[in-house]
């Protein structure tokens, strides 16, 4: 929070009362710089304190909601500058780009489009999060409201035309959509619009970063609290500058850039700009416009968000159990896999794939994959008998028979032993599993 | 308001390396490249995070692999001829080095002979003139015996030979120092033991100004989270100033081809190709982007593109 403990102590009571729930003032700062407590915990601190000390534990940037009700978006609020740090919170969202100039029917499909857009990966719906019309020259107000009705998502309205926004926003705005100003020349007009609809706004500068803290002063200083920063600019200078600002944010309590950060992918070339657009969204843009849409471009871009926006202290798991795909039988294949979510749903798949329906149980690896979990001593064959014998399986089946993964085929010959069951050592990935089920 | 560039204090930097030795240094590469060097994290300006442009080397497999999809589409004309390949990725496809894998040698496959195995690095050698990487089959000894065999020929080369691991270090580190080549260090995902090997090969009286760590590259969505974080991790260890860890770093992006995102067809995922070129693609900007001096890719496109990524990322700005 930028406050050292002693600092916090200084601005707190000092009289040790306890009812913050520690025993001593002292005890409370120290909780307070480390982020542990919150400041309204203690009844006491007088109200040059509590804005002192308020203003200090604010998170260093700004969290900023977009749209409203179910699918609203959350940006910023980040903690750190490197995940392993503890983690990154809020995974920028992808914004797939319609343009007023289109016609209607055009506006209406890629609406559609963006929102049908999601993938199953390890078990979760990843895809676009948000739709922005870009005002050139057409209705913007008739293409927001069909862009709204087509995709039912958060929309970002984007441009510089005062009155094409003021009617989008007669239009969508009690949805709260992010106004963004497209030219540095139109951010008054912009934020004049978004503290009249209570709706965030984003704002750029052709000045640099210095610039940058101007424009966004001036429309703090208008009234509007939810604010974006729009980052421009060359790749090679446009990552400096966002790593600047997460820099002066965290590291030094920089309020004045502290806010999230959105960039636009523009370009021809779509591979160039995914490359582009994963590149920032790995160096902290909270949030990415991109104007190239199709799926091979974003599942690319869903997956690296989901990596690098996981928690690094717990991979993704499923709940140890036995799962059953299709209906399975008692003469069904049962096999064995290990509770990573990435292990899991792989060999799901495969074996939805197959049409063989099987049973597959799930074994407390602590979320590793299964060579990691072999290596590390987790799936060691006592570890995986046990499992097979409290989870009851043997009364569902008519034969006593497992498919383990070909990784660890090492481990048959003594899991045969203490099972009494015979194991068949299955292919060493799941993409051979349908092959093999079908010729089980 | 002025915005003054938030500074830190850096006590410590990225060891550099030569890759690669011309005629004026006694070799017979037509060029030669220093990497590492760096600062501060990556392509940091201010700080000079990236003094040297990260270098692509791209893989040539001794024995004929089963490639997939993009790979197998782009590489078809000389797959089956290693030669013709390492000459592509020279003359075509934008390559800063050549890593030559003997995958053909290991004696759970092809078996490839030492003296076959030689002969093809010789003409290799002669047939480009790129900077050259070696890397083993795996297995100790074969890769021992096939190191001491090309060990006279690459030794006025400037070559980076590997992978020496935490259990059999020791003859690669002999034959790096024997025929003064490079060596890569390579550890499974752990800021600690790459370290720990480190100092393995530093006791093992190992020059530290010729080791490349290799972290171990996770592909995307196949483990590349925790590649990225081990890679930042092992930079800002670096840049603190532990003299053990200070190496240049490599990645193999490579493996961003092996996972069926990169070449299964789908009706959900869309057109295969361009899906195969960002999965390699984004693999290796997560370990550019994390720290990596050297990266080995596989697909001429990702190469193009990588290279593209590169100059973006290191020129502009003032
Ligand atoms: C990411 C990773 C890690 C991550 C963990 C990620 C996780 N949540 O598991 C971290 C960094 C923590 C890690 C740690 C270690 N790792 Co690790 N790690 C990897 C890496 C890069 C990818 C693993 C992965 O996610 N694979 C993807 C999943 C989906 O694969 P999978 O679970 O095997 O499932 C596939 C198949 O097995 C099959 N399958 C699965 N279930 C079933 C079931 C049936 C019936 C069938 C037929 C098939 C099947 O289908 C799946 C898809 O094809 C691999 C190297 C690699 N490229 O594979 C090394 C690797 C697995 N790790 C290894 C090692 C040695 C370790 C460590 C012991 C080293 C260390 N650092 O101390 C530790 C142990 C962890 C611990 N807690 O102590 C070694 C294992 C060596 C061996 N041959 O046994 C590997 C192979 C690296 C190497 N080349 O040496 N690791
Ligand atoms: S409640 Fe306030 S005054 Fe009382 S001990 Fe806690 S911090 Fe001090």
């Amino acid at each position: 929070m930028g406050l050292s403990a002693i600092e916090i102590y200084k601005l707190l009571p000092k009289t040790n009362c306890g009812e913050c729930g520690v025993p001593t003032c002292l005890a409370f700062a120290m909780q307070l710089a480390n982020m542990k407590v919150e400041l309204s915990a203690c009844p006491h601190v007088d109200a040059a304190g509590e804005e002192a000390l308020g203003a200090a534990s604010a998170p260093p940037i700004k969290l900023v909601t977009v749209g409203d009700g179910e699918g609203k978006l959350e940006l910023g609020d980040e903690t750190v500058l490197f995940r392993h740090e503890k983690t990154f919170y809020h995974a920028p969202p992808l914004v797939g780009v319609v343009e007023d100039g289109w016609d209607a029917d055009a506006i209406k499909t890629r609406a559609a489009d963006v929102k049908a857009l999601v993938f199953d990966r390890v078990g979760r719906e990843e895809g676009m999060n948000a739709v922005a019309v870009w005002h050139t020259s057409g209705d913007m107000a008739a293409a927001a409201t069909t862009a709204k009705e087509a995709s039912g998502m958060p929309l970002v309205l984007i441009g510089s035309d005062e009155g094409a926004m003021k009617a989008a926003l007669g239009a969508v705005g009690g949805d709260k959509p992010l106004i963004v100003s497209a030219e540095a020349g139109s951010n008054a007009a912009m934020v004049a619009l978004a503290k009249e609809h209570g709706c965030p706004v984003a704002v750029g500068s052709d000045g640099g970063l210095e610039g940058l803290v101007d424009e966004l002063k001036a429309a703090k200083d208008a009234g509007v609290e939810n604010i974006v920063m729009l980052m421009r600019g060359e790749l090679g200078d446009l990552f400096n500058d966002l790593v600047a600002v997460r820099r002066l944010a965290i590291n030094k309590s920089f309020r004045e850039l502290g806010y999230p950060s959105m960039t636009i992918i523009e370009g021809d070339d779509e591979i160039e700009t995914t490359l582009e657009a994963a590149t920032l969204l790995m160096k902290y843009s909270s949030m990415l416009v991109l104007r190239n849409y199709s799926p091979e471009l974003i599942l690319p871009m869903v997956t690296i968000r989901l990596n690098i926006y996981t928690d690094p202290q717990k991979p993704i798991q499923v709940k140890p159990a036995i799962y059953k795909v299709g209906d399975p039988g008692p003469d069904a294949p049962f096999m064995l896999t290990s509770n990573f979510s990435l292990t899991y749903f792989s060999v799901e798949g495969d074996v939805d794939k197959s049409k063989v329906p099987s049973r597959i149980l799930v074994i407390d690896t602590e979320g590793l994959s299964v060579l990691t979990a072999f290596a590390a001593g987790k799936m060691e064959p006592d570890k995986m008998a046990d499992a097979i014998e409290a989870s009851g399986i043997a009364d569902e089946l008519n034969h006593k028979k497992l498919i383990i993964p070909g990784m660890i085929a090492r481990a048959s010959g003594k899991l045969a032993e203490l099972t009494g069951w015979e194991i068949i050592v299955g292919p060493r990935e799941s993409t051979g599993i349908p092959k093999f089920l079908r010729e089980l | 308001m002025k915005v003054e560039w938030p500074t830190e204090k850096i006590p410590g930097s990225i060891g550099s390396i030569v890759l690669g030795k011309t005629a004026e240094d006694g070799g017979t590469r037509k060029v030669s490249y220093t990497i590492g060097g760096g600062k501060s994290m990556p392509f940091i300006r201010a700080e000079n995070g990236t003094p040297n442009r990260p270098r692509i080397a791209m893989e040539v497999h001794s024995a004929k692999p089963d490639f997939k999809a993009m790979a197998a589409e782009e590489l078809a004309g000389v797959l089956d001829d290693p030669v013709a390949w390492a000459k592509a990725c020279e003359n075509d496809w934008g390559a800063d080095l050549v890593c030559l894998k003997f995958t053909g040698a290991n004696p759970d496959g092809e078996d490839c002979s030492v003296d076959e195995t030689a002969a093809l690095a010789k003409e290799v050698l002669g047939s480009v003139g790129v900077p050259l990487m070696f890397y083993g089959c795996g297995d100790e000894s074969k890769d021992s015996q096939i190191m001491s065999a090309i060990g006279d020929m690459i030794r006025p080369e400037g070559a980076v030979i590997g992978v020496a691991e935490a259990d059999s270090y020791k003859s690669m580190a002999a034959a790096a120092i024997a025929f003064n080549t490079h060596l890569v260090s390579f550890s499974n995902l752990d800021i600690n033991l790459a370290k720990q090997l480190n100092i393995l090969l530093l006791e093992y009286d190992f020059p530290a100004e010729r080791i490349i760590m290799d972290p171990l590259q996770g592909a995307l969505g196949y483990g590349v989270e925790y590649s990225f974080s081990v890679i930042e991790r092992i930079r800002l260890a670096a840049l603190a100033g532990d003299k053990t860890i200070q190496m240049p770093m490599i990645c193999d992006a490579s493996v961003g081809n092996n996972y069926r995102e990169a070449y299964e067809p789908s009706d959900i995922w869309g057109e295969a190709n361009t899906r195969s070129i960002l999965w390699e693609g984004v693999t290796a900007m997560s370990s550019l982007t994390g720290g990596a001096d050297l990266v080995i890719i596989r697909c001429p496109s990702s190469t193009k593109y990588i290279n593209r990524m590169l100059d973006r990322l290191m020129g502009g700005g003032d």
